[in-house]
């Protein structure tokens, strides 16, 4: 019997995976062992092994591409076999994907074995039982041992109390009854419950309870998003560093630029040119601790975050300590194009050794970045305004004047980044902007 | 100790009232009950209990005119008459034996008994004829009265009387015009037709009977009509002068002249003297505005019955006593009005539950199935001598949920409880087809309907 393979889900957080590289074509014959595939999570990178004889019938998934994890990626089975026949068995029988998953959780350094065994009646797992295994990202292979307390171990929808009519209702709407809070006589599920477990949200609330506009799965890049900060905010021992910058020259000094040139020098370009020579300078800064390892990195790649539709990007620009401001100006447009219309491929948003969050448009006062591991500095870049501020005159008197000033905050991990280093990137950095003409010198 | 002297006190002793307050000691509250007048409220002394007295008489009448039609001899139709005051004399007896059957029910459950009529203070006290007493929570129930509607005029020396009167007449008016076709108005015009008087039944509406489905509220009409009673229908009441009553039909002022006048146009909310507007409890129009679990917007005083105007029917005031009680001692079960039995005493009689037909087709469009089956094919039917009925059944052609069903026929009042029970479990056409209905009834005949209805043909029936 030809067999399904599915997505496997890699970690307990993993919604889908990418297919990096498929090491058996349609045709090959597949030894158990061998590596079938690999595939991205949002992590890493993971090869996957055959876990039984027999040929790569078809393949559902091209390289580059993402599947949900349990969903069918390939077929393999006997030389001659028809795959379609299995999938279709797979779609039939497998009333969901969770009955099909026999993933594996991945050990990090093992390669994991290919969820290759796909049988309708493997587990025996009841709407209810299904349900709670989706809610909570139960890894479905680790309840084979279990012994289920319904007939021939598995629990039928007769366990739960629901009124004939809830009961054909929820099996037209295809609800799990076993999900359904039952406002009936003794819990019994009514059919009043089965179509508020049918309808999307409530519309209203009774009084005093919370209103929900609108509810939406965390997941995706919200989801890596969130799990990368959060990991870092958790980890990374964070400390902050602010100074104001007059902006008088640096202004100038770009409208300069613009009136000579044709390609059009952006804010964030020279911001970008700027923290390149100050990396450069201090290299310290430029590091990450990776396996108990810490790394100071040649190539200075500079992330722009850029507001997405699904949420923050970080087009990367690689090797700024080669290229000119121009070439600079010119690949970040590109790539922050890229990132708005969603188009930025996989090499183009990692690999980023800092990062520079410029809310300057959007007219914040000051507000502190989160560390965008396996970085280990980030740097927030505020609005320019008017401000007071004492400068001395050519007098050497002291003197009240209104200077365009814009606040910058340097975010570094503490493990491998002292305050002293800190300050005085911030320091050189306020300097270069100040006094523009040194960025590219 | 609680600081109040009760902990539910109960305002009117009707069915929707003595019900809370027994369920209410049931559930180890400390209640109390206020009644004025009527223990058993309007339905077992002025309502339910007392009409239907009259009109087991009026169906024995015609029984024993139509005794030559069970070959019983002997007995001449001419000789036969029903002697108003011992009529009079056995309705008190019945409802004097229900009336003290509801006091022994209180006292057997520990309820405290308040004479007088219950006036707010607070809201949490009342006067009672000029004694104090304080609750946790109230619970209002003091029912309704007749609706004497002030858009028709009264001139002259007029002749009205309400249902209250209808039922002490100690002699038959030789004829009757009764203002209103809904359930009250048709029960008497069928009482006081079978009795012996000339009616006439004014009803604004284009039929009667407004619960029940227009297809079995016609057969009914017809029948009363053959029997002698006259229908006029859209008619709109405009005065009543002296004898006479006032209507406009078909666009002229139309006039019908009889001994009595009969004021069946409905019933209103009865809050005098209670003083709930003085503690701030909200209205809607006359009735006292409650939420699903009958809570007014004074979260400890509850109203249910007829003073909340949502259904006025003993059983659905019981009900909500129920749910109120309930929500008191904080189980939340919220009040369904779709699912509530009618009755009408005619012979035979009418029963339904939930929408019907026009009303099922406009929710559900043309994706419900309907059942019938005549009495005439019904076997019990045709032993009782009324082959006359129809069973009308109404399911959502989709899952079968039953929707409405309609029921014309002997004893059928006793009949929808069934429907009551199967609406309440949910069940469906499927479940009421795999009950075993018992023969010979003239109950086998609502399986039947629901074959009809959901299989697309009845056994008994082509």
């Amino acid at each position: 019997m030809a067999e399904v393979i599915i997505m496997p889900k890699l970690g307990f957080n993993m919604d889908e995976g990418q297919l990096v590289k498929w090491h058996k074509q349609a045709g090959d014959g597949v030894k158990k062992g061998e590596v079938l595939f690999e595939i991205n999570t949002d992590k890493t990178t993971m090869p996957v092994e055959a876990t039984e004889d027999g040929v790569m019938l078809k393949i559902l998934l091209n390289e580059g591409e993402f599947a949900e994890v349990f969903t069918p990626i390939a077929v393999v089975g006997g030389a001659g076999e028809n795959p379609d026949a299995a999938l279709a068995a797979f779609d039939g029988g497998a009333a969901s994907p969770d009955t099909a998953a026999k993933a594996v959780e991945a050990s990090r350094d093992a390669p994991v074995s290919a969820p290759l065994k796909v049988d309708a009646g493997e587990l025996k797992l009841t709407p209810k039982a299904k349900k709670l295994i989706r809610d909570e990202g139960i890894d479905a292979v680790s309840l084979a041992g279990l012994q289920g307390t319904g007939y021939q171990g598995g629990i039928t929808a007769r366990d739960i109390k629901a009124s004939p009519l809830a009961r054909k209702l929820a099996e037209q709407k295809e609800i799990d009854l076993g999900a359904v809070q039952g406002s009936g006589a003794d819990g019994k599920v009514m059919k009043a419950d089965v179509e508020a477990a049918a309808a999307p949200a409530p519309e209203a609330a009774a009084p005093g309870e919370t209103r929900i506009l609108s509810t939406a799965p965390y997941k995706g890049v919200r989801k890596v998003i969130g799990e990368r900060l959060a990991h870092s905010k958790f980890t990374a021992p964070h400390i902050y560093f602010t100074d104001s910058i007059d902006t008088t020259a640096f202004s100038a000094f770009r409208r300069q630029l613009n009136e000579a040139g044709t390609q059009k020098i952006g804010v964030s370009d020279l911001l970008t040119m700027a923290a390149g020579k100050a990396l450069a300078a201090f290299p310290g800064i430029n590091a990450s601790l990776v396996d108990e390892r810490i790394i100071q990195y040649k190539s200075i790649n500079i992330g722009i975050a850029v507001a997405g539709e699904n949420g923050l990007i970080v087009p990367v620009v690689k090797n700024v300590q080669e290229k000119t401001l121009t070439m600079v100006a010119e690949e970040s447009r590109e790539l922050v194009e890229c990132a708005k219309a969603g188009r930025l491929a996989p090499g183009e948003f990692s690999g980023g050794t800092f990062t520079i969050s410029n809310l300057g448009m959007f007219g914040i006062e000051n507000f502190t970045a989160i560390i965008n591991p396996p970085e280990s500095a980030i740097l927030a870049v505020s609005a320019v305004r008017k401000k007071a501020v004492v400068v001395t005159n050519d007098n050497g008197g002291d003197e009240i004047v209104i200077r365009p000033m814009m606040n910058v905050q340097l975010t570094v991990d503490h493990r491998l980044i002292d305050g002293l280093l800190a300050a005085r990137f911030v320091a050189y950095f306020k300097e270069l902007l100040e006094n523009p003409l040194r960025i590219l010198m | 100790m609680s600081a109040y002297d009760y902990d539910i006190a109960v305002i009117g002793a009707g069915p929707g009232g003595y019900e809370a307050a027994i369920k209410a000691a049931q559930m180890g509250k400390k209640t109390c009950i206020i009644e004025s007048a009527y223990f058993g409220g309007t339905c077992l002394n002025v309502g339910c209990i007392p009409t239907k007295t009259l009109i087991k008489t009026a169906n024995v009448l015609e029984e024993v005119k139509n005794a030559s039609q069970f070959a019983i001899r002997g007995v001449e139709a001419g000789q036969v008459s029903v002697d108003m005051k011992a009529l009079q004399a056995r309705k008190s007896t019945v409802v004097k034996t229900l009336v003290n059957g509801v006091k022994g029910l209180l006292r057997g459950n520990q309820v405290a008994v308040a004479e007088g009529r219950a006036s707010f203070v607070d809201t949490h006290t009342v006067s009672v004829d000029g004694k104090n007493i304080t609750a946790e929570f109230f619970i209002i129930a003091t029912g309704s009265s007749v609706f004497m509607p002030p858009f028709i005029a009264r001139e002259g020396d007029t002749n009205i009387i309400t249902s209250t009167e209808a039922l002490n007449l100690d002699h038959i008016p030789d004829s009757i015009a009764i203002i209103g076709g809904g359930v009250i108005g048709v029960e008497f015009a069928y009482l006081l037709n079978r009795l012996g008087s000339k009616v006439t039944v004014l009803e604004l509406m284009d039929h009667i009977l407004p619960m029940v489905d227009p297809e079995i509220s016609e057969m009914a009409q017809t029948r009363m009509e053959r029997d002698g009673i006259t229908f006029r229908l859209g008619a709109k009441v405009g005065r009543v002068k002296d004898h006479t009553v006032f209507y406009e039909l078909d666009g002229k002022e139309q006039e019908v002249t009889s001994q009595v006048v009969l004021m069946a146009v409905g019933r209103t909310p009865d809050t005098e003297g209670l003083n709930a507007e003085g503690i701030g409890i909200a209205f809607d129009r006359a009735a006292i505005r409650i939420d699903g679990y009958m809570r007014t917007n004074i979260p400890n005083i509850y109203a249910i019955g007829d003073v909340n105007g949502k259904v006025m029917l003993a059983h659905t005031a019981s009900h909500e006593g129920m749910v109120a009680v309930n929500h008191i001692c904080g189980h939340k079960e919220e009040m369904n009005y779709e699912r509530i039995p009618s009755c009408i005493y005619l012979e035979p009689e009418i029963a339904c539950i939930g929408l019907t037909e026009a009303q099922a087709r406009e929710r559900f469009g043309g994706s419900i199935k309907i059942g019938r089956f005549h009495m005439a094919a019904n076997g019990k039917s045709l032993v009782e001598g009324d082959t006359g009925g129809m069973f009308k059944v109404i399911v959502d052609g989709n899952l079968g949920e039953i929707l409405g069903v309609h029921l014309y026929g002997k004893h059928v009042t006793d009949m929808i409880g069934e429907i009551s029970v199967a609406m309440a479990a949910e069940a469906t056409a499927e479940e009421v087809i795999r009950a075993i209905h018992p023969h010979p009834t003239v109950n086998e005949a609502l399986g039947e309907a629901f074959m009809a209805a959901w299989n697309g043909r009845a056994i008994n029936s082509l």
